[in-house]
């Protein structure tokens, strides 16, 4: 016997395989190789707005999520130029890394409820972005890390142009959609969102609330670590500033404008929507690149409380409020839709 | 040997001793009435009994070991098992939902199998699933198993935070006002579910304003004021207890 969710289950998996499908033909019919990189940084984006959304779900507010990012960065790039690990290798590692980390400090930070958790990221964030400027033997300071090796080949694979790259993040996405996606729909999902709800009420019912928080903590920075060591070996170098506040909150941002009622596809849609605008204002409009995203959230928040991916549940219910004659319907219809999805 | 035993339990906050070596003990499954005026330190007792607040001085005994100082999802475990005073329930999800999520003290398979969909978990998940539709049934809310918990009536919302803690397999279970705000109807059924529990052989502790529940149900009851225990015995006892009276209604000379 099929249950409707098993059913709606069975959807969902075949509507992303056949999104993948396109994803992966993309670089068929993009030459240009300036658009794929919004793409691909889009990718680093999504790995990181779905980390920062899962621990969202426990009610966990990340304020130092770029943070990891960095710190897989420079993980890897050490890794690689200093121990001369090759770059799949200090891929793994710097994940793992970065698990290992979360996981201390989270069994530290993690009695903290409430706002004190954003603040103790945020100012981890900022403390690790100090440790990079001033120890200038190990992450050269201001001028960071740069002849970062490119990843050594791989089943006759060179990353010698954008496109093994972007078929490199693309995996690594899928993997971590799926595994966020599991997570999500699976008990794990169902005791963060009852911690996330009422922690009293949880435990009450047995729940230990520290082990689920440094368990998602530990699993969102992994994959935080995974999306920096492909970055630094991407960019081939590393700036400090890259990883500062400012980066933290635009993964909060991106989630936030994308949906956070799902951890996959709405991070994901979030990000590549926000990271193509964000790389189109970089160079001559970036001073404005803060103003106009404050502005999108503002907006979304506001007329959108489901994010982007409610989008197209909404228009369905204009459309078919539409229908009906009276014009009073069609607000009505909007209202509706946005309280349904939020 | 006592399942539940509580000796000179004592709680102060700053200067304000909220509880001051207050006894009590249930043998066996029973239904426990505790009564007082607001403020008699009834929710108190509680709090200190699930783990949520530490007490001052005093123990508490479960099956004769020593559980003072143990979090609450680890008194939850051994069968220590509360519901809260207001509405406490997953808003947003479905009814069968709110019941699965409190199923997950006693499985057999753990997150990462979840994670991996394995049939062992699978497997797990529909006995949970299963067990929780029976929960449904047993406190007949069967029409109302897909309504979102928020959206419920008050008076299924305080029969949904008794489903939540029957799912958590309770060998006693600790009430908090779970007729607080019922009409009549709901009130009747929730005395004979009592009832039931007990005769299933769970023990049920119970704080309720309402003395026709408490005086309906209980078997043994305990009054609390100020902090103190100022009387325990049968429900006729009690009714007839002049210190109860007193503490309910004022002294004689205060009415008179």
């Amino acid at each position: 016997m099929k249950s409707p969710s098993d059913e709606a289950q069975k959807r969902t998996w075949m509507g992303s395989s056949l999104l993948l499908v396109v994803v992966c033909l993309v670089p068929v019919f993009m030459k240009e190789q300036y658009y794929l990189h919004f793409l691909i940084m889009s990718g680093v984006s999504a790995i990181l707005c779905m980390g920062w959304t899962l621990l969202l779900r426990l009610g966990l507010f990340s304020l130092g999520h770029a943070a990891f990012l960095g710190i897989g960065g420079y993980c890897s790039a050490i890794l690689a130029m200093r121990l001369g690990l090759s770059f799949w290798l200090a891929l793994l590692l710097s994940g793992l890394f970065n698990a290992l980390l979360a996981f201390c400090l989270g069994m530290i930070i993690l009695r903290l409820k409430g706002i004190y958790f954003a603040v103790v990221t945020f100012a981890f964030g900022e403390v690790v972005r100090i440790l990079y400027l001033n120890w200038t033997s190990l992450f050269g300071g201001f001028t960071g890390i740069s002849g970062i090796p490119r990843p050594t080949p791989v089943l006759g694979v060179v990353f010698d142009s954008k496109i093994p790259y972007y078929y490199l993040i693309v995996l690594l996405t899928t993997l971590t959609a799926v595994v966020m996606y599991r997570i999500d729909h699976s008990r794990a999902g169902r005791i963060f969102r009852a911690i996330g709800h009422s922690a009293d009420l949880a435990q009450s019912q047995g729940m230990d609330l520290r082990k689920h928080k440094v368990m998602s903590f530990t699993v969102s920075c992994f994959f935080a670590g995974i999306a920096g060591s492909f970055l630094a070996h991407y960019y081939t170098s590393l700036y400090p500033n890259e990883f500062g506040v400012w980066d933290s909150i635009l993964v909060q941002i991106k989630a936030t404008v994308g949906g956070v009622a799902t951890v996959v596809s709405g991070p994901i849609v979030g990000a590549v929507v926000m990271t193509v605008v964000s790389e189109l204002f970089r160079g001559y409009m970036s001073a404005l690149e803060p103003l106009f995203f404050g502005i999108f959230l503002i907006l979304v928040v506001f007329f959108l409380p489901g994010g982007l991916q409610s989008l197209p549940g909404v228009i369905r219910r204009v459309l078919r409020t539409e229908k009906t004659p009276a014009f009073s319907n069609r607000a009505k219809g909007l209202e509706n839709g946005s309280l349904g999805d939020s | 040997m006592a399942l539940l035993e509580i000796r000179d339990l004592t709680i102060t906050f700053g200067g304000l001793t909220a509880l001051n070596k207050v006894s009590l003990h249930l043998n066996e499954p029973s239904v426990l009435g505790i009564i007082g005026p607001n403020g008699a330190g009834k929710t108190t007792l509680f709090n200190l009994v699930s783990g949520f607040l530490h007490p001052t001085g005093g123990e508490i005994l479960w099956r004769g070991k020593n559980i003072k100082g143990l979090k609450p999802p680890r008194v939850a475990a051994l069968g220590l098992v509360r519901t809260f005073q207001a509405n406490l329930v997953y808003r947003d999800a479905s009814v069968l939902e709110n019941i699965i999520r409190a199923s997950y003290l006693h499985v057999q398979t753990n997150l990462l199998q979840g994670v991996l969909n394995t049939k062992a978990y699978r497997r797990d998940e529909e006995a949970i699933a299963r067990r929780a539709r029976e929960i449904i049934h047993f406190m007949e809310m069967d029409d109302w198993s897909s309504a979102v918990a928020g959206s419920l009536p008050h008076g299924l919302q305080r029969k949904l935070g008794i489903s939540m803690a029957l799912a958590c397999a309770p060998k006693v279970i600790m009430l908090d006002e779970p007729a607080a705000g019922m009409n009549a109807t709901d009130t009747a059924h929730l005395m004979e579910k009592i009832r039931q529990l007990r005769e299933e052989g769970i023990g049920v502790m119970l704080v309720e304003h309402d003395m026709r529940v408490v005086m309906g149900v209980c078997d043994h009851i305990i009054v609390l004021n100020y902090g103190q225990k100022i009387a325990e015995g049968t429900p006729r006892e009690i009714q007839k207890d002049e210190r109860v009276i007193e503490a309910y209604l004022g002294s004689e000379e205060a009415v008179t």
